[in-house]
């Protein structure tokens, strides 16, 4: 059986519904709702409105709960996930990671693909709709709504992402191309160092429009809680990289590390 | 404890309907617009400013609160202009040309009024021309620029040297922000700051205008 695939799909809303803490971590909220009140470093100073009772903290956890609540009590309604995959050979996909000649020098996926098993090209989105609510939010002043479905409409997308990559992993195995000990990661344009601008060579060899995603003279894709990119499955080491690159300073997320640590974990078989 | 301190703890609690009843219950009472605006509004919003800064609440907490300082404005606003009230500076901002994302740059908004500044937000994909043509308009002494791809940074540089062309770079300020952009970033292009977050932001503003 082939490894190839080039498959749309297309996931129900409850598939990609996102987890209350996710929604609240993306919002800068540690802990998740019904959890105590993480104290501030230091003691609670005092004077009118600024001393922090338990019971101020219990309050405003149980406030984001009720926001939460509200927001997944409605995102379903909101949410069109769809997704593309297409399988490309690694020296065609050296076309679309050099894109413009833009990427930063050391941009680790440089390293990376050409040592991988099988590579696809992937866009997954979860449509327009809630952009359309979190700007009508947003314009009546409910800014916290707006917020937590923001927060809540990233998330799914990126759960859109993890069943895409889930599809692909299992694709592999029917096709018994998936050996044990292989990882799969995901990368993007517009991140360590693969320039963003390569996603007009992505766009153009995975034809997202076919879910409804375009691209923007400024390589926005619209609508805007979309994701693209490459999958690549090879063995843990080729993914494993140092992240002390110039372009490293500037990143706010550092979620490589978090990968690379969970390359560790033997459970993908 | 007097009715703008009360409007000032109600605000901190993001309580909008007890901070909109009390706004009206102060004006009836004969207290000036002005006065329930600085020692109600806006001091809550510094209390608001400072617990965020300092990690001791978070983002919802300062939306919420900004939900209620909107209720107090609202019945504030015509009294306000009748006076002649001058806000504490005039800003205009917006995410350039070629985004669209605009969460972040609506934050700094709600934030920078929070702390009684008149903010002109141009919304999204705003072009160099637009940006300068509302600050002459307007008379605002700063722009507030976001972007969140690499590729509409260069936008902001465009800004800066329209700026100049227009003989206007003495005159209005410029402060950055967004994901990839930095402080290395700003001093390249010529911004006056870079702001890593809207709480940064308002204390930039609030210096760069003096």
């Amino acid at each position: 059986m082939s490894t190839a695939i080039d498959t749309r799909l297309v996931f129900a809303p409850d598939a990609v519904r996102p987890q209350p803490a996710a929604i609240l971590a993306r919002l800068g909220v540690p802990g998740a709702p019904g959890e105590a009140p993480a104290m501030s470093g230091g003691e609670p100073r005092h004077g009118p409105g600024r001393r922090e009772a338990p019971a101020a903290g219990w309050g405003r956890h149980a406030r984001n709960g009720v926001l939460v609540a509200e927001v997944l009590d409605r995102i379903d309604d909101l949410l069109v996930p769809r997704a593309v995959l297409r399988a490309i050979d690694v020296e065609r996909f050296a076309a679309v990671f050099a894109g413009e000649g833009h990427n930063a020098p050391e941009a680790p996926l440089g390293t990376i693909f050409p040592h991988a098993r099988t590579l696809a090209l992937y866009a997954a989105t979860v449509g327009g709709p809630v952009s359309v609510e979190i700007a009508r939010l947003f314009s009546e002043r409910d800014f916290a709504r707006a917020a937590f479905l923001d927060a809540a409409a990233s998330e799914a997308t990126e759960r859109a992402g993890i069943a895409l990559a889930d599809h692909y992993r299992a694709h592999l195995q029917a096709c018994g191309a998936w050996r044990r000990g292989d990882r799969l990661l995901r990368y993007s344009p517009g991140y360590c160092g693969w320039h963003v601008s390569a996603q007009r060579a992505l766009f153009a060899a995975l034809e997202p429009l076919r879910i409804g995603v375009t691209l923007r003279e400024s390589c926005l894709m619209e609508p805007l809680k979309s994701i693209s990119g490459v999958i690549v499955v090879g063995p843990a080491a080729i993914h494993r990289f140092e992240p002390d690159f110039a372009f490293c300073a500037a990143c706010r997320s550092a979620e490589c590390r978090q990968r690379m640590r969970a390359l560790e974990d033997d459970t993908e078989g | 404890m007097q009715l703008p301190e009360h409007i000032a703890s109600a605000l901190q609690q993001g309580d909008d309907e007890t901070v909109a009843a009390l706004t009206r219950e102060a004006l009836e009472f004969g207290i000036a617009a002005r006065k329930i605006l600085d020692e109600g509004l806006i001091a809550g919003m510094n209390v608001i400013g400072e617990q965020f800064r300092a990690h001791e609440i978070f983002l919802p907490d300062v939306l919420l609160a900004a939900r209620a300082m909107y209720a107090g404005l609202d019945p504030l606003q015509p009294l306000l202009e009748r006076e002649g009230g001058v806000a504490r500076g005039k800003v205009v901002i917006g995410t350039v040309q070629g985004d669209l994302h605009d969460i972040g740059k609506n934050l700094v908004a709600i934030m920078l009024r929070g702390a009684g500044l008149e903010v002109i937000d141009l919304g999204n994909d705003v072009t160099p021309r637009r940006f300068v043509d509302a600050v002459q308009e307007s008379g605002a002494a700063l722009i507030g620029m976001s972007a969140l791809l690499t590729t509409t940074m260069p936008v902001m540089k465009e800004v800066i040297a329209l700026l100049a062309r227009e003989g206007l770079a003495k005159k209005v300020k410029v402060i950055i922000g967004g994901a990839p952009v930095s402080a290395e970033f700003a001093r390249e292009i010529g911004a006056d700051a870079y702001a890593y977050d809207a709480a940064s932001a308002v204390a930039h503003v609030q210096r760069l205008l003096g």
